[in-house]
């Protein structure tokens, strides 16, 4: 899948030698895609909006930015999803400490939480709230998550 | 028109199906891409989108480099090694830099010879080796590419799979990196190493890529 190679040495060398112009304006075009124009200061946003929604007991609009899947799940949890955030024991998270934005995901690690994101159509939305590490393994989040 | 279309057929055709191929990679990566969007209940994305994405840019440097680093080190191998009976191979006893008067450099260079295989110096020495130079300089470009754009992507997986990113340098020592850099380099090598091997063997006539039909299958260095 990631590789095919059926030129002939000899033919595509003639041939190669030619089109290194166009291949290298090509990986001009390439090293430009991959910076993925992170969005991290809305990314970071969000999640302090999220958690300053539940500081303010404003379980539906904390509610509302989480992703479908992550919604459904924590209804599933507790009987609805303003439920399952009102039994969250989540601390004061503290102050952003970094945000990570790479394509379409994005996690932002406060003092005492990380929260994964993902873009949607209306911005991003939280997949994952109140999650810890767990070594090399997928963060236990208490929102959301795996 | 049609005598610059004739003349220039092979890097026409290859152009062609180069630009038709990586659009048909474009268009099932994205399709493919959006599969593992729904499934992990994320919102697709557009074509546009996808074609700047870091997944379509390490998808396709990955292979780019690979192939630059294929006829980089054909280029540089075919000086010193050579094949017993391989039309890919120069003739047995020619193996090394040859001659200036082999290479048609200097006082042997001809009316039509380029300007810079005419002269001495730093320009005939650049000129020289300009093909292996620059298959090098493209690989390696390739190659850093491939290093970002697959951090890049490796990351947005790993924050969808709710883990920790990696940093570049830890990313370039990385199972993925070296799995998807070595998946790419042993099919160029077996491909390089059979054409050298099968063409000592079989024919196709007609074909610069082969042997004359009637070349005796130890004859080196001779195109059909």
């Amino acid at each position: 899948m990631k590789n095919r190679c059926s030129e002939r040495p000899g033919l595509s060398l003639r041939q190669l030698k030619r089109g290194t112009t166009v291949a290298g304006a090509g990986l001009l075009v390439l090293l430009t895609a991959c910076g993925c124009s992170p969005d991290t200061a809305a990314a970071a946003g969000r999640a302090r909006e999220f958690h300053r929604l539940l500081e303010a007991s404003d379980l539906q609009g904390a509610c509302a930015l989480l992703q479908a899947k992550a919604q459904k799940k924590a209804a599933e949890q507790a009987g609805a999803c303003e439920q399952a955030l009102e039994a969250l024991e989540l601390p004061r998270v503290g102050a952003v400490l970094e945000t990570h934005v790479y394509g379409r995901s994005a996690s932002v690690v406060f003092e005492s939480d990380t929260v994964f994101l993902a873009t949607a159509e209306s911005g991003w939305q939280v997949t994952g709230a109140g999650c810890t590490p767990e070594g090399d393994a997928p963060y236990t989040c208490e929102i959301g998550g795996e | 028109m049609k005598e610059a279309l004739k003349n220039n057929g092979l890097s026409i055709f290859f152009g062609l199906i180069f630009l038709l191929a990586l659009l048909g990679q474009a268009l099932t990566g994205q399709a493919l891409f959006n599969e593992e969007q729904i499934a992990a209940g994320l919102g697709e994305i557009s074509f546009a989108q996808y074609v700047t994405s870091s997944s379509f840019a390490v998808d396709v440097s990955e292979n780019w480099q690979s192939e630059y680093l294929q006829f980089l080190l054909y280029v540089f191998a075919t000086i010193w090694l050579v094949q017993k009976g391989s039309p890919e191979s120069k003739e047995l006893d020619k193996t090394g830099l040859e001659t200036d008067e082999d290479q048609l450099v200097g006082q042997y260079s001809n009316a039509k010879s380029p300007a810079w295989a005419k002269v001495r110096g730093w320009r005939r020495t650049l000129f020289s080796n300009s093909l292996g130079l620059t298959m090098g300089l493209i690989f390696l470009l390739s190659w850093f590419v491939q290093s970002i754009a697959g951090n890049s992507a490796y990351n947005e997986e790993q924050l969808k799979n709710f883990q920790a990113p990696v940093a570049w340098p830890e990313y370039l020592v990385s199972p993925e990196f070296w799995n998807r850099t070595l998946q790419n380099w042993q099919s160029e090598f077996l491909a390089v190493g059979s054409m050298v091997v099968l063409s000592i063997y079989l024919r196709q006539r007609g074909s610069p890529e082969s042997k004359p039909v009637g070349s005796a299958h130890d004859d080196t260095g001779t195109t059909g």
